[in-house]
């Protein structure tokens, strides 16, 4: 499965899909916590704090892309 | 005493103070506050209920204190405005735009100047009456600790319609003549933060997690304001908070607070430089609120910012509130000798995840109306407090639609966090679910 879609799949564990991956995502600080300790244990990767940002977390193809970073 | 009488918030500050800051920059002075007020509360005259619902921070507080002006009850409407609007009796609705509009219901008790909707632990939200006196009451008792008045620049990030930032932060700050820095708009931490460093925020207040996760991306090298107080509330102070916060912001006093949206909302507070905050006290009693563990070991609050009751649900009211005003909180706890009040959580279910308080039954009851068998437990967690772990009765395949499903009647903080589907529940000898077993299961991995 690409980091796409396992994002994707993450996401969806906790908030509605919007119709495409950079449409933006509703989030709720209590829902970006959750995510991102979805995206740590999935992706063996470490969010920080200060990465919890529009920039990365504004889309699905934003954190596709902050995941595709990390791990590179 | 009677509507429109004499219990008004006074705004003090001269005209030329900044009375409103939003997250983007703009200001209003406290004579243009002063005037938007008088301009709200004579469209609202003899209204009686007035619903707000404003998502413009700024806004939101000129309404509110308009219809205060004209003697109102307010009703924050943030969500469901309509749904709510109906339940809440509510008379006068004002849009983002300041229009208002004329609704029919019946008036409620005249002393009542917000009302405000809470989980209660069973059931839907209810809609908990406050009364301006007591809300008043509160504000002065919050001034009597927290140093409003020496770090007047107050951060917002939490929404309006709760007690916490409503009464603890935007009247408290109003009434010290300080300035409300509105940034609830911005909902990631790492914004919020360059917004407080950008606009001078010298004092925080918030719930444990959102504390964490500001104080640790000012750890991380972000932005950082000159805090004086960091203040939590909404649960527990978590360790994570404590650690963080010092780390990010050595210069702050840190405070702890309890209180309940059914106490207007503050009742205890204690800041760092008391021993007793290094072994978890709450603190003691502010002036004029009575704390006292009944026979059971509950805590109850007497005083005059206990709530006048729920919201046409007397029997609802009748098993947290005695007929001589004694407020039961559903938490048990301790006082020591030198009335330092500690807090050792609820035998009813009800946890805090994230600053929210949420009825693991509640949330199974929802669960069970889309499977066979459900059972939820809830695991610490070192940011949010508590989340919920989900087992339920069902195949892989039900899963996507009893999420949506959640996601459609629960709130983020109430949604498990992990759902797991098994064949068949973990069951004891007596046929009850083994909870012990399913306890150890959700602890086993996050």
């Amino acid at each position: 499965m690409s980091t796409l879609d396992t994002v994707r799949e993450i996401v969806a564990e906790h908030a509605d899909l919007p119709g495409r991956d950079d449409d933006p995502l509703q989030v709720e600080s209590f829902v970006l916590v959750v995510v991102a300790e979805a995206l740590e244990d999935r992706f063996g990767i470490r969010v920080a704090a200060r990465e919890m940002r529009p920039e990365n977390f504004g889309t699905i193809a934003r954190i596709a892309a902050y995941v595709e970073g990390k791990r590179a | 005493m009677g509507r429109g009488g004499a219990v008004v918030l006074t705004l003090a500050a001269p005209d030329s103070a900044i009375a409103l800051v939003r997250s983007d920059g703009s200001e209003l002075t406290y004579g243009e506050l002063r005037a938007e007020r008088t301009m709200v509360a004579s469209k609202l005259r003899g209204a009686g209920t007035v619903g707000i619902a404003i998502h413009d921070p700024a806004r939101f507080v000129v309404a509110a204190l308009g219809a205060w002006e004209a003697g109102a009850a307010v009703v924050p409407l943030l969500h469901q405005a309509d749904e709510l609007a109906s339940r809440t009796r509510v008379r006068a609705l004002i849009d983002e735009q300041l229009d208002v509009h004329e609704r029919s219901g019946a008036p409620l008790d005249p002393r009542v100047g917000l009302v405000l909707f809470t989980s209660g632990s069973s059931g839907p939200p209810k809609a908990v009456l406050l009364s301006r006196e007591g809300i008043l009451a509160n504000v002065e008792a919050i001034l009597s600790y927290l140093p409003v008045k020496t770090f007047p620049r107050t951060a917002i990030v939490l929404p309006l319609g709760y007690s916490y930032a409503l009464v603890g932060q935007v009247l408290t700050t109003l009434k010290a003549g300080g300035t409300l820095l509105l940034l609830g708009d911005l909902h990631y931490p790492p914004l919020q933060l360059e917004a407080m460093a950008r606009l001078d925020a010298d004092g925080l207040s918030s719930v444990s997690t959102s504390l964490t996760l500001l104080a640790r991306a000012a750890g991380e090298g972000g932005a950082k304001p000159r805090l004086g107080y960091v203040a939590s509330a909404g649960g527990p102070l978590l360790p994570a908070t404590v650690a963080a916060v010092r780390a990010a912001f050595p210069g702050a006093r840190l405070f702890n607070q309890y209180g309940l949206t059914e106490a207007s909302p503050r009742v205890a507070a204690i800041s760092d430089a008391e021993p007793e905050f290094e072994r978890g006290s709450v603190g003691r009693a502010l002036p004029g609120v009575n704390v006292s563990i009944d026979r059971e070991g509950e805590i109850v609050v007497r005083g005059p910012s206990v709530m006048l009751g729920y919201l046409d649900d007397p029997a609802g009211t009748a098993r947290v509130l005695s007929s001589d005003g004694a407020l039961r909180t559903g938490d048990a706890g301790r006082i020591d000798a030198n009335g330092y009040l500690y807090v050792d959580g609820r035998n009813d279910g009800v946890v805090k995840c994230g600053g929210e308080r949420v009825s693991v039954d509640d949330v199974a009851g929802e669960i069970k109306a889309w499977v066979a068998d459900a059972a939820v437990i809830a695991v610490a967690d070192e940011i949010l407090g508590a989340r919920l772990v989900a087992f339920v009765e069902a195949g892989e395949s039900a899963l996507p639609r009893l999420r949506k499903a959640l996601r459609e009647k629960l709130s983020p903080a109430k949604r498990p966090t992990r759902i797991v589907a098994l064949d068949s529940l973990p069951r004891r000898p007596s046929g009850k679910i083994d909870l012990a077993a399913l306890k150890a299961l959700a602890e086993s991995k996050r």
